[in-house]
């Protein structure tokens, strides 16, 4: 048990969003499952490795290859499924705050809201990014079940009438 | 950008007061239609009813003149026609006395002597001059009646023309009373018309402000809406992906700031 929570405290530590966590999940399981299942695989954690890099995007495996040997040398055959079972059953029960912005962010960008988000609100806090162009200016967001909006136009709202006073200001 | 939306504001401000001044002018018409549809009848009315009365007074007066002077001329004409038949039946009677008398003092006297004769013929010119006196008499007296029937007739002359003139001034006073009451009633008019005016400009004023309140209001919420989506499209073509992403970063912290997060 004490591995799958470092497992997955690893795999959070690199990993910000829903969609990369279930990507990389997917790869991670299908990796190991190609390295585990060849008859000819002597080392685990580099068969793993090897197959991921040749299956997987380049940002993943960028970040994937930066986990330890260690994560990827505790699957084998007899467990593979438990194991990656329940780090889907983990992976399911993080915190997730879905996220309204108007453009893809850069990953350094996104990567550092998401650790700021969980210092201030949840660890291990993931997001589930949307494309919303509406919400220039700022972003929206759901959390605990509940919409929040923080784009340039709902806090335009928020001040009725000081765009038509500053026009009659210029004016 | 800013003069465009200035000519907007300027053009819609100016068509919303044009279309309440053309509101405001229809009402005024038709209300001024209205009072003078309701007071003409009354105005006509007084007029004609004072026309007809002045008009019955004077035919009234100037009968009554024209039969007190017929009345004087009759009267005057009778005067004169007895006086005169009066006089003419005198002459006659003496004329025809004297005749009778001399015929019979011719006949009389026609053996009397020449003294006799003379002493007759003196008699006879005393009577003669006594009669001529008596007839002098008579015409004076004829003409002292001729005179006093012309100052009756100018007298009552002057009683029908002070009539006539009395009866002017109570016209006189009676067509001032009725002006008045016209005047009265033209201000009550007009001061009500006034009333009905200011209490419809008070309607108009406050509609006026209503449609120009609302038209700015709309106006504001069309140029808050274009402001929007022109911000919103600098914002997508001018900010990078990571100055959009601090963007949405500030709005995080200000969210934890509001305890929503």
């Amino acid at each position: 048990m004490s591995d799958q929570v470092t497992l997955l405290q690893a795999i959070c530590a690199t990993t910000y969003t829903v969609a990369d966590m279930r990507r990389r999940l997917g790869l991670l399981q299908e990796g190991a499952e190609v390295a585990l299942f060849n008859n000819q695989t002597t080392d685990v954690a580099a068969a793993i490795k090897t197959a991921i890099t040749n299956r997987g995007k380049e940002s993943d495996v960028v970040v994937m290859m930066e986990w330890e040997d260690a994560m990827f040398a505790q699957f084998t055959a007899s467990n593979i499924r438990k194991r990656i079972t329940a780090l889907q059953q983990a992976v399911d029960a993080l915190p997730i705050m879905t996220l309204y912005i108007p453009v893809a962010f850069p990953k350094k960008d996104l990567a550092a809201m998401a650790m700021w988000c969980r210092e201030e609100c949840a660890p291990q806090l993931l997001f589930d990014v949307r494309i919303d162009p509406k919400v220039a200016g700022g972003c929206a967001f759901v959390w605990n079940g509940t919409y929040h909006d923080f784009s340039f136009t709902a806090q335009s709202k928020k001040y009725p009438g000081i765009i038509t006073e500053q026009l009659h200001t210029y004016a | 950008m800013n003069s465009y939306f200035t000519v907007e504001l300027l053009i819609g401000t100016f068509l919303g007061l044009l279309l309440a001044m053309v509101i405001l002018l229809v009402l005024q018409v038709r209300t001024t239609n209205k009072v003078n549809k309701l007071t003409y009848p009354a105005y006509e009315y007084v007029i004609e009813k004072a026309e007809h009365d002045a008009e019955k007074l004077i035919q009234e007066a100037q009968h009554k003149a024209q039969s007190i002077i017929t009345e004087a001329q009759q009267s005057g004409a009778k005067t004169i026609a007895d006086y005169t038949s009066q006089a003419k039946e005198i002459h006659s009677e003496y004329s025809s006395a004297l005749h009778a008398q001399t015929e019979s003092l011719e006949h009389t006297m026609q053996g009397i002597s020449s003294e006799e004769t003379a002493a007759l013929k003196q008699v006879t010119d005393a009577a003669e001059d006594m009669i001529e006196s008596q007839e002098k008499s008579i015409l004076a007296n004829v003409a002292k009646t001729n005179q006093s029937i012309e100052q009756l007739a100018s007298k009552t002359e002057q009683e029908a023309t002070e009539s006539i003139a009395h009866l002017e001034e109570h016209v006189e006073e009676v067509g001032d009373m009725l002006e008045a009451q016209l005047k009265a009633t033209d201000t009550a008019g007009q001061a009500l018309l006034k009333n009905h005016i200011a209490a419809l400009q008070g309607q108009a004023d406050k509609q006026v402000a209503a449609y120009t309140d609302a038209r700015i209001k709309l106006l504001d919420a069309h140029i808050e809406q274009l402001v929007e989506s022109v911000v919103l499209e600098v914002l997508h073509m001018q900010l990078t992906p990571s100055e959009q992403a601090s963007l949405a970063f500030k709005a995080l912290k200000e969210a934890k700031e509001q305890h929503i997060i």
